[in-house]
């Protein structure tokens, strides 16, 4: 195993480093004081692992890891190109040490040995070191576990009620039992909330497990994808003469199974809950982050939330008045005196002094009709704007 | 047969070719310089927050006298479209005589939270829409959307539908679960509310991520691996970088538009049953009546065509066109190839239509 090209204890081990850049967060970002003084009385161990699988997409503090560009290209340049050194010199220790069996069918049962080995690997059926850390699923879970029974030994009061509890209950149920309970006393709501947040830190465990399982399951599906295509290429007569083409052939391999890991429907089971019990942890980290700023009278995130929503209520409400007084201005032609001049406007276009002389025709008429002394007929001297003889005629004028 | 045949002497000068270029590319990086973002002249225009309005510099004496304003997504910068000298969609438009605008979003804060998609569309769109025909004294202008601010422009479009002249669309999303979608599988089963209530705006940093993890092999190391030949080439490897700053400059998406727009369009689709609401109106694709230029990548594994091409049976346009390049969702603006064919399509198009 120690010899193979696809040994993690080599080459991909070093594969391993760069892609951990990208996919793992340095739990050392959380081992601050800032988060110690926040929970004073949360176990700190559990809190950075915790916080520590979190992707560092996840983590506000990971952009100030974030290089500049070269700088960053010249990171990964390095470890591109140390990982493919040492898959090289592993692939050429390996065909030294396979001799003859390259020339003969005995290669192909050597490779499946290979890929049995790292699958029983995977499985964590190895004392193999690296394989714990990296490729052992349940090791940040036992972990975690690991620093809660810490705290329970340490309380007595947890002791005695544990002892009461279902003696076949697991220690994961055992904890969230115990988290579970009430708080007391003047502490009591921050208490609650401390112990929500460990509760949700313990699902976080657990999913974030469950994910690395999967993803360690694509590597074996990867291997095999590798065996696979060893054996089809081998049938022809073209021949991978380059490290650079060992190389990409085992990226191939990784790309098939992860595309088809992310594709499937218990990967997106698995991701949204995962996302979602690192949100609800990281929700609760934050409403104690929130609490304590406010006890030191320094504004929060809550309290900023809280102002800039109203700020871009407010931002809305100006731009919509700003909008109703540009609509007004453009259609008052921009003066000032626009209404006036808009309703004079609105006044001619109705022919308003044609409509006068109308009404005043009409009014004649009417007192004429009843008998009265038309007083109003001394007013008809003038003849109505525009209007023809017939016109005038036919109104009685 | 073994399928490898690796002569020890030959990886050893394979091995020594690569560290030696990677020497020499040390002395590259050391003198490349800064990086630029976007080469075309441009100027501010009109301002808003955050908001940029920019004018590009026509390139012809008498530019097409209708404008054309380019709206971008929120994800990434915008200078993917203006990348470099023989790469860049906005050089090929104003070379074409078109008179070109672009809408820069910026880098929204936390103080930007609580921007929604109506503040976005019905606000700053419209308000620079409104700033060009005023300018120009035209009652309506060109579109031109590109990806997210395709699906931008679209939702514009069926809202002021008696602004916009001809609507442009480049790899833009309309039936989110078109094709195989695997950012839209990604995002089906994620509680959106509880991350936006939880991170408030959606760091750039994991949007990156997530892009990544679409083919994360090939992308955290492959790809350099492959860079290590034109270590030695300046010109190619400031090319790169470019690229490479553009990947990772990603600015975060303000927490309200991000839950609007994942939840209405990338859970529920809503965008073609007609069920998006944008300040209380709702988005009607039958709106969309004016001609409409639709320009999508044959292999894009964002936006696969089905998804793009749901355009033309959604709307009501009557004059509706396809332009499909045989490429990638990035390949569009950064090919060589596709810069032969695609800025000459879209302004031909437009200049046939008025």
């Amino acid at each position: 195993m120690e010899n193979s090209p696809f040994s993690s204890t080599d080459w991909m081990r070093s594969w391993a480093e760069l892609q951990q850049k990208f996919w793992q967060d340095p739990s050392n970002m959380f081992q601050n004081s800032w988060l110690k003084t926040v929970m004073p009385n949360m176990p700190m161990d559990f809190v950075t692992k915790t916080m520590g699988n979190m992707s560092p997409m996840w983590n506000p503090l990971a952009m100030f890891q974030t290089a500049g560009t070269q700088d960053m290209v010249v990171k990964n340049l390095m470890s591109s190109m140390n990982g493919f050194t040492q898959m090289g010199q592993s692939i050429l220790t390996l065909f030294q040490s396979m001799g003859d069996a390259t020339k003969t069918g005995e290669w192909t049962s050597m490779v499946e040995k290979t890929v049995e080995q790292f699958r029983n690997m995977m499985a964590g059926a190895t004392d193999n070191p690296f394989a714990f850390p990296f490729f052992n699923p349940m090791g940040p879970m036992n972990q975690s576990v690991e620093s809660f029974n810490q705290l329970l030994a340490s309380n007595p009061l947890f002791s005695q009620l544990s002892g009461g509890l279902p003696a076949n209950m697991g220690p994961n149920a055992l904890l969230h039992t115990i988290l579970g309970f009430p708080g007391v006393g003047i502490g009591r709501e921050k208490q609650e909330v401390m112990q929500r947040a460990m509760s949700f830190g313990m699902d976080f465990q657990k999913s974030f497990t469950e994910y690395q399982a999967l993803k360690n399951n694509m590597k074996v599906k990867a291997l095999e994808k590798l065996q696979g295509k060893m054996i089809e290429l081998g049938k022809g007569e073209k021949k991978i003469d380059t490290l650079r083409g060992a190389f990409v052939l085992w990226i191939d391999c990784l790309e098939e199974a992860h595309a088809e890991l992310v594709t499937s429907d218990k990967y997106l089971e698995v991701n949204a809950r995962m996302v979602k019990d690192m949100m609800n942890f990281r929700k609760t980290v934050q409403e104690l982050t929130d609490d304590f700023l406010a006890a030191m009278n320094v504004p929060n995130r809550r309290e900023l939330d809280a102002a800039y929503k109203k700020i871009q209520l407010l931002k809305r409400q100006v731009r919509e008045i700003d909008d109703e007084i540009k609509e007004i201005r453009a259609l008052s032609g921009g003066g000032g005196s626009g209404e006036l001049k808009r309703l004079q406007e609105t006044m001619a276009s109705l022919d308003a002094e044609n409509l006068r002389i109308d009404l005043e025709a009409l009014q004649i008429h009417v007192e004429k009709t009843l008998g009265a002394v038309p007083v109003s007929e001394k007013k008809m001297g003038r003849k109505k704007a525009n209007a023809t003889k017939d016109e005038t005629e036919k109104k009685g004028a | 047969m073994f399928p490898f045949d690796i002569k020890p002497e030959a990886a050893a000068k394979e091995m020594n070719q690569y560290y030696k270029q990677l020497a020499a590319g040390m002395k590259t990086l050391s003198e490349l310089g800064p990086i630029s973002e976007g080469i075309s002249a441009k100027e501010p225009a009109y301002e808003e927050d955050k908001v940029v309005l920019y004018h590009y510099t026509p390139r012809v004496e008498k530019p097409h006298g209708i404008p054309v304003l380019v709206i971008y997504a929120l994800v990434n910068r915008p200078y993917v479209a203006d990348m470099q000298e023989d790469r860049s969609l906005i050089r090929g438009l104003l070379d074409q005589g078109l008179d070109v605008y672009i809408i820069d979003w910026g880098y929204p804060d936390a103080s930007d939270r609580y921007q929604e998609l109506d503040d976005h569309i019905n606000g700053y769109i419209r308000r620079c829409v409104d700033f060009i025909c005023a300018r120009y004294d035209l009652p309506k202008i060109n579109i031109l959307g590109i990806c997210q601010g395709g699906t931008f422009s679209i939702c514009f479009t069926s809202l002021y539908p008696e602004k916009v002249k001809n609507l442009v669309t480049v790899v833009t999303p309309v039936d989110f679960h078109g094709g195989k979608n695997v950012l839209g599988s990604w995002g089906k089963d994620l509680d959106v509310d509880l991350i936006v209530d939880t991170v408030g705006n959606v760091s750039g940093d994991l949007l990156n991520f997530t892009f990544l993890s679409m083919s994360p092999f090939r992308l955290t190391g492959q790809k350099y691996l492959d860079m290590i030949p034109v270590l030695e080439k300046p010109t190619e490897m400031m090319n790169f970088l470019r690229m490479e700053k553009w990947i990772f400059d990603s600015p975060d998406q303000p927490g309200e538009t991000f839950r609007q727009f994942v939840k209405d369009f990338f859970q529920d689709n809503k965008l073609i049953k007609g069920e998006v609401r944008i300040g209380g109106k709702r988005v009607d694709m039958k709106n969309i009546t004016m001609p409409i230029f639709n320009v999508f990548a044959t292999k894009d594994h964002l936006v696969p065509p089905p998804a793009s091409q749901a355009l033309g049976k959604y709307s009501a346009s009557k004059d509706y066109s396809e332009f499909p390049f045989k490429g990638g969702h990035i390949g569009i603006f950064t090919s060589g190839r596709s810069m032969q064919e695609v800025p000459p399509a879209i302004a031909t198009w437009i200049k046939a239509h008025g």
